[in-house]
């Protein structure tokens, strides 16, 4: 009995001692559980922007390689690269590796250090993550399949915690562009009310330009949370701005990690005037309606003219081609105001070849600012008939462009309007231009 | 009650050792093939006596209605005593030791139970081989470092050469044009129908980490030299763990 229980004893002694071996040979661990995070845990990044996390470890005994997974929603992230982290350095040279599958938005990670050494204890970061994102949302940086070894190539037990991401937009705009009054005498004060928005997801603190034509006329620091939005005003005292037309633009300043910038800048809704205190007439705009014109047609050009001064005026603007008087036509004109004339040059008679075309508005009594009275601007192609790419000949690369046009109007919805194709000037492009083609098709010039 | 405390305690012990069984093996059910794994023992070159290893790691796959195959034979021999390859110790003085690699670089023909002239060979490669003569000195300074030197010296280049393993697995011979036969012994072979990975270094049927950090620990060894190089963790069959072998590893780990 005695030998018995001896052997039981001893049975029971040798099997504490194996079971002791096997589980201390097996997780030679603190007390401390081994935990491999994400961090930082919750990621909020910018759109079109990169960002990184870190993988990082706590509490490890003996860390002799590692190896994770990462996931993420591949329509939004894209993996820009790996880097290792310090920690599993310092026990030495090490090999670190990754494999990535974009497609499926996961990847492989994995390091080991190199040689019959012992491994790493502590905590530090494993390795770091770079992300690209590609669009808004939201997705977890899941950390999965983790397996860490000691130098004896036994696992360690761990708690493998992932991350989460926010993915938002950094994006301010201009939204509206208010200029009054739109015509002012120099000195004068002009407010400029800009309305910006905040569209994106993050607080912005940006500057808000406003300038006139590209003069600076003033700027203004503005701060807005996501989603918000304020008028802001601007007084542009007109003091040192000569005689003109004048575009007010509003630009915000583009934020770090913005990509949707085409809103940040918007053009006020209407020019500012700034007259001339005295009489003041000028040509502004010329413009004929089409350059290629066959020899015997009728064609038009648009004669912009403007009352810079503060009278009403009455006076005559008389259009040319080159120096032949085409016509003149009496208008009047309140002060700031202007007006599109149209004039019809039908060039029979006229020689082929090219025609530079020039408005005068003829200067008002006490007007002493002439030099903009004239305006010569564009020019007027006469050619054959037919002819509609001017090169003075009538060939298969008209007739392909006829064909082209076909069908097409003045603000047609779809085809684009090519006034030089419409040869008979009847305001489209159809059989009779095809005609013309047709007809004339071999004649060249000279 | 003794019975039940002997069951008890042998249950605790079979569940304490099931961390330590290898995971199942992994089939891939994409493709079908055969695939083929020996080691052995070079006893003999030309008509010296000499001590070595060969390991031979082939693949006869169809995938996809298309037929692959591929193999990776690797030999090591040396005249030295067969302590000097197993070497598991430090020198402890100025060593020279001298052997030679035989790999394969390309096949032309792999094959089981290939017959030829009525004699039938286990396994048959056929193709071009690479053989070396390696002399590695280390030298052990009186602070206790160690220096290691090597002389690489190529003896022939892209031969034709055969090896043939017969006997029912248990012999072989590796005809290399150019150097003596070489002969031996197959210590083990594996035929199976389930994918044999090459850098599946501890057999589990995975490369995993665990494959990885066995390759990791011999890094910068070489033959001859005490930390336990192994001539099959080689993969690159340069006759050193490297970085080459490691990144083969890591290819091959699944993801």
């Amino acid at each position: 009995m005695t030998n018995f229980l001896f052997s039981l004893r001893g049975f029971l002694l040798i099997f504490l001692v194996l079971s002791i071996m096997s589980t201390s040979t097996y997780s030679p661990q603190s007390t401390q559980t081994t935990t491999v995070n994400v961090f930082p845990s919750t990621v909020t990044a910018s759109t079109g922007q990169n960002f990184s996390i870190n993988v990082t470890i706590s509490s490890v005994l003996d860390l002799y390689a590692w190896e994770f997974k990462l996931s993420w929603n591949a329509t939004l992230l894209d993996v820009v690269n790996a880097t290792e982290g310090s920690f599993l350095k310092t026990g030495g040279s090490t090999f670190f590796t990754y494999k990535v599958n974009a497609t499926a938005g996961n990847m492989i990670v994995v390091c080991t250090l190199l040689g019959n050494i012992p491994g790493v204890s502590g905590d530090g970061t494993l390795g770091t993550i770079t992300f690209y994102v590609k669009k808004v949302g939201e997705c977890p940086l899941d950390l999965h399949d983790v397996i860490l070894l000691n130098s004896l190539e036994q696992p360690i037990s761990l708690q493998a915690v992932g991350g989460y991401g926010y993915f938002l937009l950094h994006d301010v705009a201009v939204t509206h562009v208010t200029a009054s009054p739109i015509t002012v005498l120099p000195g004068n004060i002009v407010n400029i009310n800009v309305t910006i928005q905040n569209q994106g997801g993050f607080a912005e603190v940006f500057n808000v330009t406003v300038y006139a034509n590209s003069q600076v006329i003033g700027m203004q620091s503005v701060s807005l949370g996501s989603g918000s939005s304020t008028t802001i005003t601007f007084a542009w005292n007109t003091t040192s701005f000569g005689k003109g037309d004048y575009t007010v633009l509003a630009s915000a300043s583009v934020v770090p990690g913005e990509v949707n910038t085409a809103n940040n800048s918007k053009v006020a809704d209407s020019i500012v005037t700034i007259l001339h205190p005295g009489h003041d007439v000028a040509v502004i705009g010329v413009e004929p309606l089409k350059t290629i014109v066959g020899q015997g047609y009728t064609t038009y050009i648009a004669v912009t003219v403007k009352n810079y001064g503060i009278f009403n005026e009455t006076f005559n603007t008389t259009a040319y081609v080159n120096t032949t008087t085409i016509q003149t036509q009496p208008l009047t004109l309140t002060s700031g105001n202007s007006i599109k004339l149209t004039y019809t040059w039908n060039n029979a008679g006229f020689a082929k070849g090219k025609y530079t075309i020039k408005a005068y508005a003829w200067p008002v009594p006490d007007e002493t600012d002439i030099e903009d009275n004239t305006l010569t601007d564009g020019w007027i192609l006469v050619t054959v008939i037919g002819d509609i790419n001017g090169d003075f000949k009538v060939d298969l690369k008209d007739l392909v462009l006829v064909i082209k046009y076909f069908g097409s109007y003045p603000s047609h919805p779809t085809k684009p309007w090519n006034p030089n194709a419409d040869i008979n000037c009847d305001n489209k492009v159809d059989i009779k231009d095809l005609v013309l083609v047709i007809k004339h098709f071999g004649q060249h010039y000279p | 009650m003794r019975k039940s405390i002997a069951l008890v305690m042998l249950a605790m012990l079979a569940i304490g050792s099931l961390g330590f069984i290898p995971n199942l093996v992994n089939a891939d059910t994409q493709f079908q093939g055969t695939w083929v794994q020996m080691r052995g023992i070079i006893t003999q070159w030309g008509v010296a006596p000499v001590f070595g290893f060969i390991g031979a790691h082939a693949a006869m796959v169809n995938r996809n209605g298309t037929y692959h195959e591929w193999a990776r034979v690797h030999a090591i021999w040396s005249f030295e005593p067969p302590r000097r390859l197993n070497c598991t110790e430090p020198p402890t003085e100025n060593v020279t030791f001298t052997f030679y690699a035989a790999g394969l670089i390309n096949s032309t023909e792999i094959s089981l139970n290939h017959t030829v002239d009525n004699r039938t060979d286990n396994l048959y490669i056929s193709g071009f081989w690479n053989v070396r003569n390696v002399t590695t000195t280390i030298l052990v300074y009186g602070n206790g470092t160690i220096e290691v030197e090597r002389v690489i010296r190529p003896m022939v280049y892209n031969a034709t050469g055969e090896l043939h393993a017969f006997d029912n697995w248990s012999k072989f011979v590796l005809c290399i044009t150019g150097i003596p036969l070489l002969k031996g012994w197959v210590r083990r072979a594996d035929i199976r129908h389930v994918e044999i990975r090459m850098c599946d270094v501890d057999g589990d049927g995975d490369v995993d980490l665990i494959d990885l950090v066995k390759v990791a620990k011999r890094y910068r060894t070489v033959p001859g030299l005490w930390s336990e190089n192994d001539y099959q963790m080689d993969f690159n069959c340069n006759e050193e763990i490297d970085m080459g072998d490691l990144t083969t590893v890591a290819a091959n780990m699944q993801g």
